[in-house]
């Protein structure tokens, strides 16, 4: 059965200006996001997964743009959404958790005083009636101890229970997309499972639909339905998640899948090939954005007009030398 | 005798005024002792918080004990004369998690590798130049990064100039304190590796700490579970990484995620035995 | 977008409006027989309390003297005074700060006990009290305001340095085997150094204004020599029949303090420390 999606990017574009000219950042990028569907974002530092989610939100710092593309949030074009429906959409229609609660929440408010003010500016309902919500929603995120926990200051939590408490808060207003931008990575292995978890189960429970981003293979490979692995801005491969990783077709992606450490201890070679360079991202048209560090570069990759092309069912790979 | 040798370590901290309200006593380290010999790599894992920063600030002669001792080449870190102890801190460096803030961004890349070699070396300025792009090489950077300054690095390439400047004086010892936990995970490997064979070609050891057992078990030869300020329990043959008993340790195992997509994803989740600490 | 453009044009302009005054004051209080028409102590009382005239392009005050040759004189006593107050001031701060925030232990505590006392008393009436005890004169306020004024300063220099030691990049000088006074001098004075240069062009107005206001109390510059708050003062009786005499003293103070100020803000913004 085919899924009306909530969430639809098409050919997003985005530049951002900086001092020594103009960078483009996200390059065509395209995909949707169904209900209770998780669709995770791979990729290193600088490749464009965060501007992407501050797009989604219009949340983008004055010095980026989107120059082309469309962003549809169910029939809404959320890029000429007025500043007004575009904050009520925010929190309430799509929410966003950060990669380090700390900074998410105020050190001088209590949890309490968090969760209450942010139900109240959402919903009508008295305080009193949110403080038993709020109760009723740290409950349900398996939180120890919430009438306890609601008194408490940020500082006096831990990284992680911060952030299942920001989960927490983010679906007492029952979105219908979360994003999560790397929600674990500033957080200490034991906590990155009772994340995962929680967001599983939230999507099975509200059926809300999560783009999750992370450097982290593991964390997508446990969560994620559809993958895309972006690098130097673009998509360079979209697939189902079993697809990606049992036949990675886009040299990049071989080498992010081939340098997971895992519990074994083999040496992982591969990684070597790859250049320490980061790509050039200033004016780049019609080059393989990974063409500096692949392995099987080679003359064809050069002015060749490159299309994420289907190579098999729903598996699509930005490469010339692909299928 | 080990190379380093800790014994019976505490650390108390003092939050909050001392005179007005109430004082907030934390324990970052307690009794802990720890034999580090030559040429291994020990990894020190735990949650943060469980005091391993703070013991590698301890061990570097940064922060005093308030009880124990630390002996580095058979000698007490803390009981020695300023030039004693300038001379040992030549064998005993550090590469710290974040990359960005441990290099000064006034300085070109020349000056901060050169930094160690000026104060333990007298070298004219064309030896240091040849000796500084030496190490540039060996780390993988190329040699016109010598004049550029750090915001024009990435954080791998950044945590390569932290190595080069820990390696410049040959040291004994390296602390890597969560040196690669904040890169991304290519660069992980890559700086991993890089360790690994610089471990190889100086006779290097390491203490690496850090809150990632994939990290540690990777590069490590032996390991120790921190936990509230303790040593919970140690393992002297990585290959038994699976028989670690202790609840800690084994919440630490099962907190890393299996490398592929399975059948029944985020089942180890539901079957993961709940551990109340 | 619009509203980030238009800040930004409006602070480069102020930013120029702000150093051609500080550059131009500068100037004059550095050439000031080269600008001045006139000698500024010349008394000729057939002269006195003259409207504008070829000779007296201001006019005259109540001994005949010429008010826009003592105002450029002015220009440079006033100022003069102020940068020498600073630099002593940064003399004893910079290294008394340096060496709190660093070393820390039972310097630091005593060195933050003597702030305690001093910052409970109002820094103004602190200096009236202290010329007071020395007696007035150019020397003695120059004393009592870097007396004054520098526990304020090496307290904040304190702070700077503190926030600079914990930084991973000195603790990792020390492990190199850097010596204290090279970190010092290699590491943290680089870091701290514009930000004080920032304090001191923002506070330089301040100064100014502090001695104006001494000087017109009779407790600072002595007569003859000219000084804007000294020309105040004797100008204050015959307010009525020529209120220019006030004013154009007035307006240097003000322009000077002002234009400080926004040419310390604009070196903030230029150097950007908060970004950094």
């Amino acid at each position: 059965m085919e899924q009306q999606p909530i969430l639809t990017v098409n050919k997003l574009n985005i530049d951002v200006s900086t001092p020594h000219g103009v960078t483009q950042v996200v390059r065509d990028v395209s995909f949707k996001i169904e209900a209770g569907k998780v669709f995770g974002f791979v990729g290193e530092s600088g490749s464009g997964k965060t501007m992407t989610c501050m797009s989604l939100l219009n949340l983008l710092p004055g010095e980026a743009k989107v120059v082309k593309g469309s962003i549809k949030f169910r029939n809404k074009d959320i890029l000429n959404c007025s500043a007004k429906d575009m904050r009520k959409a925010r929190g309430s229609e799509i929410a966003m958790i950060m990669q380090n609660p700390m900074t998410a929440f105020n050190p001088v408010r209590t949890i309490g005083r968090h969760f209450i003010e942010t139900l109240k500016t959402h919903l009508p309902i008295t305080k009193q009636q949110a403080r038993t919500m709020a109760i009723a929603y740290l409950e349900k995120a398996d939180l120890p101890n919430p009438e306890n926990l609601l008194k408490q200051y940020p500082f006096q939590l831990s990284g992680g229970m911060l952030q299942r408490v920001m989960i927490a808060i983010t679906m007492s207003l029952n979105p219908s997309i979360l994003i999560a931008d790397e929600p674990t990575t500033a957080l200490d292995a034991t906590n990155q499972l009772q994340i995962l978890q929680q967001l599983n189960w939230l999507r099975k429970e509200y059926d809300t639909g999560i783009l999750l981003v992370s450097h982290d293979l593991g964390v997508i490979a446990q969560l994620a339905d559809e993958v895309a692995v972006m690098y130097g801005g673009y998509i360079v491969e979209k697939a189902p998640v079993f697809k990606l990783f049992n036949r990675p077709m886009h040299p990049y992606t071989r080498v992010l899948l081939e340098s997971r450490l895992g519990l074994t201890r083999r040496k992982i070679k591969s990684v070597q090939r790859v250049s320490v360079s980061s790509p050039n991202l200033i004016n780049k048209e019609n080059t393989c954005p990974f063409f500096e560090r692949c392995e099987d570069a080679d003359h064809t990759c050069v002015n060749d007009n490159l299309e994420l092309k289907e190579c098999e069912k729903d598996h699509l790979v930005r490469c010339v030398k692909s299928g | 005798m080990g190379l380093l040798e800790l014994k019976s370590i505490k650390k108390t901290y003092f939050l909050g005024s001392s005179v007005w309200g109430k004082r907030k006593i934390v324990e970052a380290v307690k009794n802990v002792s720890l034999t580090l010999e030559e040429g291994v790599c020990l990894g020190l894992v735990g949650e943060s918080g469980s005091g391993k920063s703070t013991l590698g600030k301890i061990l570097l002669g940064l922060e005093k004990p308030d009880q124990g001792e630390v002996w580095f080449q058979g000698r007490n870190l803390y009981n020695l004369k300023a030039k004693e102890l300038k001379e040992l801190r030549r064998n005993l460096q550090v590469v710290f998690q974040d990359c960005y803030s441990a290099v000064n961004p006034r300085l070109t890349v020349g000056e901060i590798i050169a930094e160690p070699l000026r104060n333990y070396e007298r070298l004219t300025s064309a030896q240091e130049k040849k000796k500084v792009q030496e190490f540039l090489e060996i780390v993988g950077l190329c040699l016109e990064d010598i004049h550029k300054y750090p915001h024009h690095f990435s954080g791998g390439q950044l945590q390569r100039i932290n190595i080069a400047r820990a390696i410049a004086l040959k040291p004994k010892l390296i602390i890597l304190d969560e040196a690669v936990s904040a890169l991304d995970v290519l660069v992980q490997v890559q700086i991993l590796n890089l360790l690994a064979q610089l471990k190889e070609e100086f006779q290097l050891s390491y203490l690496f700490i850090s809150h990632d057992l994939q990290a540690v078990n990777y590069i490590a030869d032996r390991l120790a579970v921190m936990y509230k300020g303790e040593v919970v329990e140690r393992l002297d043959d990585m290959e038994q990484l699976e028989r670690l008993e202790h609840p800690v340790s084994k919440k630490l195992l099962s907190s890393v995620l299996p490398p592929y997509p399975s059948g029944e994803r985020l089942g180890i989740i539901n079957n993961m035995t709940k551990i109340s600490l | 977008m619009l509203k980030n453009v238009k800040r930004q044009l409006l602070s480069h302009k102020l930013m120029m409006i702000s150093s051609m005054i500080v550059f131009f004051m500068t100037l004059l209080a550095l050439l000031a027989p080269f600008f001045a028409p006139n000698d500024p102590n010349l008394v000729d009382i057939t002269h006195k309390l003259q409207g504008p005239s070829s000779k007296f392009p201001l006019g005259t005050d109540h001994l005949g003297r010429d008010i826009l040759s003592r105002l450029i004189y002015g220009t440079r006593t006033s100022l003069g005074t102020a940068f020498l107050v600073m630099g002593l001031t940064m003399m004893i701060s910079i290294p008394l700060g340096i060496y709190a925030g660093f070393r820390g232990g039972w310097g630091d505590y005593l060195f933050m006990r003597i702030c305690d006392i001093l910052m409970a008393f109002p820094s103004f009436l602190l200096s009236l009290a202290l010329i007071g005890i020395l007696g007035p004169g150019l020397v003695n306020l120059i004393l009592a305001m870097v007396l004054v004024q520098w526990v304020f300063y090496a307290r904040v220099i304190r702070g700077m340095v503190l926030s600079v030691k914990e930084q991973n990049f000195v603790l990792a000088a020390k492990v190199c085997g850097t010596s204290r006074l090279v970190i010092v001098i290699k590491h943290i004075l680089p870091a701290i150094i514009s930000q004080v240069a920032v304090l001191v062009f923002m506070d330089i107005g301040g100064v100014v204004l502090a001695i104006s206001g001494l000087s017109f109390l009779g407790l600072g510059i002595q007569p003859p020599g000219a000084e804007w708050g000294m020309m105040i003062n004797d100008s204050k009786q015959f307010f009525r029949n020529a209120p220019s005499l006030m004013l154009y003293p007035g307006m240097m103070i003000l322009i000077v303090v002002v234009a400080f100020n926004l040419f310390g803000e604009a070196l903030r913004d230029a150097l950007d420390l908060r970004r950094e």
